[in-house]
């Protein structure tokens, strides 16, 4: 039995709808429901739907053997897993952006709006840029419009809402899609079905 | 074997300790702390940056994060070799919080000759074992799966610290392009390396073999014949070759690159270890000349350690529930403690208490009175 953990929402609807194209089906799985623990023995999976931001504790954990999460998911958790399949799905970017015209002070530290404060230290570390974060759970765009921040650091997948706040891209750090994770134990353990998931949703992809 | 990881895990350390000496192995006793300054240069070598500091004379030490480094620190291995083994308290922040977690190891120092590092595997192959043995009644792996039972309980996966590091300088990576391309290699990624690989231009034969490195078979010969097909491209037969030598007729091991670790500590073969239904790594090791360079010591060494926090975390807790329960009054307080003796004798566990715990599920007599 393969434990696979899903994102709640529209990613991981996506997701599970290419899984049960692979054959992974699970009846019940794809409805609207409150139920988190779907189950199909024919199939060999159980499947969980939990908060995208914890997908790669439960993996690495071992509540699940596998599962599914953005790379700026993963990269905020730090956890020690494989990453062993680009789903190509839920595209988007990590960028900075400040306000049009927004020029740095490099006599202090650049104020920093993120979700993702782990990425976010890591991509200015890389730089040598000394910065002080201030870790936002959303409408990161807000906090440069206010004054609270200089530049956010955060997913772009259109550019849109960056555009009506009057903000811009001002760097690229790096590009952000659905990945499979799997448990590095099960890796070893399960070698069999973790090479055949991955080999199924690759075919699929490729059609 | 009875599992008693919880009540201090001494049949278990006890097994391991008998292993040890069975091979002629010496135990290792250490204080639970060192000179910070120990820590603070090999950090990358701890893995973890959160060392617990304190003043004690004048000098600043650390709480123990680590037992190989104070070995290492101690050794004086002469002109032959010193095998030693440890069972010792380590203090280490997991996720977020200061534990006390217990590892046991074996360290060999001073001439590392091909037939010694056989021994330290088959030593890493006997510990993992009695280590399953110990949790074989956990239920942490539930319906997952690696819950087949038919497969092997034990997995030991073996690296080779120069074959990665041949894979980046065949890529002709340096600094943070060589560390995204390290952390690809260790997370089995694909398909970020090869877009970044491509970036920087390197041949696609270089990337294809890399690449095929990352997902070797994880049965050894398999794995072995796809590695000598890679050996032109990277130049890693001679690793291949002591590898090769180290799992020869050895079983429940697999080859898998991306266990490597630090080249700056580890010089040669790198171990992990797992036991079927935990899902961290539970041994760790390797061949770490490197590592004793760093220490000013010019000699060599291979060790692994056997984290006991992973195991007692995953293990069942065995239930210690007394047999009999003797109650009393302040009249007949004498004679519970006779009837206690008698059961005791017996080989009862017999608690004495005025009034039987809530919850107690063990026979209670009440001393005095007819049996309840």
């Amino acid at each position: 039995m393969l434990r696979i953990a899903l994102p709640k929402g529209r990613l991981g609807e996506k997701i599970y709808k290419l899984l049960d194209e692979c054959g992974y089906g699970c009846e019940g799985c794809g409805e609207n429901s409150r139920k988190l623990v779907f189950r199909d023995e024919k199939n060999g999976v159980s499947y969980f739907w939990v908060k995208p931001a914890d997908v790669p504790v439960y993996v690495s954990m071992g509540a699940a053997d596998v599962g599914f999460a953005g790379k700026d998911v993963i990269d905020e958790a730090g956890e020690d897993v494989y990453e062993l399949c680009d789903l190509k799905t839920g595209v988007c970017k990590m960028c900075v952006a400040a306000k049009k015209g927004f020029e740095d002070d490099f006599s202090r530290p650049l104020r920093v709006a993120t979700k993702f404060p782990r990425c976010a230290e890591r991509h200015f570390s890389q730089k040598g840029r000394q910065i002080e974060i201030i870790k936002l759970h959303g409408s990161i765009e807000l906090a440069p419009v206010l004054g609270l921040s200089d530049v956010i650091f955060d997913i772009v997948e259109t550019g849109t809402t960056l555009k009506e706040n009057g903000l811009e891209v001002i760097e690229e750090a790096f590009p952000v899609s659905a990945r499979l994770i799997c448990n590095k134990a099960v890796y070893g353990f399960a070698r069999g079905e973790t090479d055949e998931l991955k080999r199924r949703l690759e075919g699929a992809l490729k059609r | 074997m009875q599992n008693d990881l919880f009540c201090g895990g001494a049949r278990f350390a006890l097994a391991l300790e008998e292993l040890y000496l069975s091979f002629g192995y010496k135990p290792y006793k250490l204080p639970g702390f060192e000179e910070y300054s120990l820590y603070a240069e090999n950090k990358p070598f701890l893995q973890t940056r959160d060392i617990t500091v304190f003043e004690a004379g004048g000098k600043l030490c650390a709480l123990r994060p680590d037992v190989t480094l104070s070995v290492i620190k101690n050794a004086r291995p002469d002109d032959g070799v010193l095998k030693l083994f440890y069972n010792e308290k380590v203090y280490r922040k997991e996720r977020g919080r200061l534990k006390e977690l217990g590892q046991t190891g074996v360290e060999i120092i001073g001439k590392v000759d091909p037939s010694t590092e056989r021994e330290a595997v088959e030593l890493m192959l006997r510990t993992l074992k009695i280590a399953s043995e110990s949790v074989r009644q956990t239920s942490a792996c539930g319906d997952s799966a690696c819950g087949d039972s038919a497969q092997a309980d034990y997995l030991l996966e073996v690296s080779h610290v120069g074959i990665t590091q041949k894979c980046l300088n065949a890529c002709g990576f340096g600094g943070k392009d060589r560390e995204f391309a390290a952390e690809c290699i260790r997370a089995k990624n694909r398909h970020d390396f090869i877009a970044f690989a491509r970036g920087a231009g390197v041949d696609d034969k270089i990337i294809s073999a890399v690449v095929s490195l990352m997902s070797l078979p994880s049965e050894p010969r398999k794995a072995f014949e796809k590695l000598s097909d890679e050996c032109a491209v990277l130049g890693v037969e001679s690793e291949i070759k002591e590898l090769k030598s180290l799992v020869k007729g050895k079983e429940n091991i697999a080859v898998n690159l991306s266990a490597a670790g630090d080249p700056g500590y580890y010089s040669g073969a790198v171990f992990k270890g797992y036991i079927r239904g935990l899902p961290n790594a539970v041994l760790s090791g390797g061949r770490y000349d490197n590592l004793l360079g760093k220490l000013a010591k010019q000699s060599e060494a291979i060790g692994f350690a056997l984290y006991l926090g992973e195991l007692e975390r995953f293990a069942a807790q065995p239930k210690f529930e007394p047999d009999i329960v003797v109650t009393y009054t302040p009249q007949t307080a004498d004679e519970a403690e006779r009837l206690a003796e008698k059961f005791r004798k017996e080989g009862k566990r017999t608690l004495v208490a005025a009034t039987a715990p809530r919850g107690v599920t063990a026979k209670i007599i009440k001393a005095g009175e007819e049996q309840c």
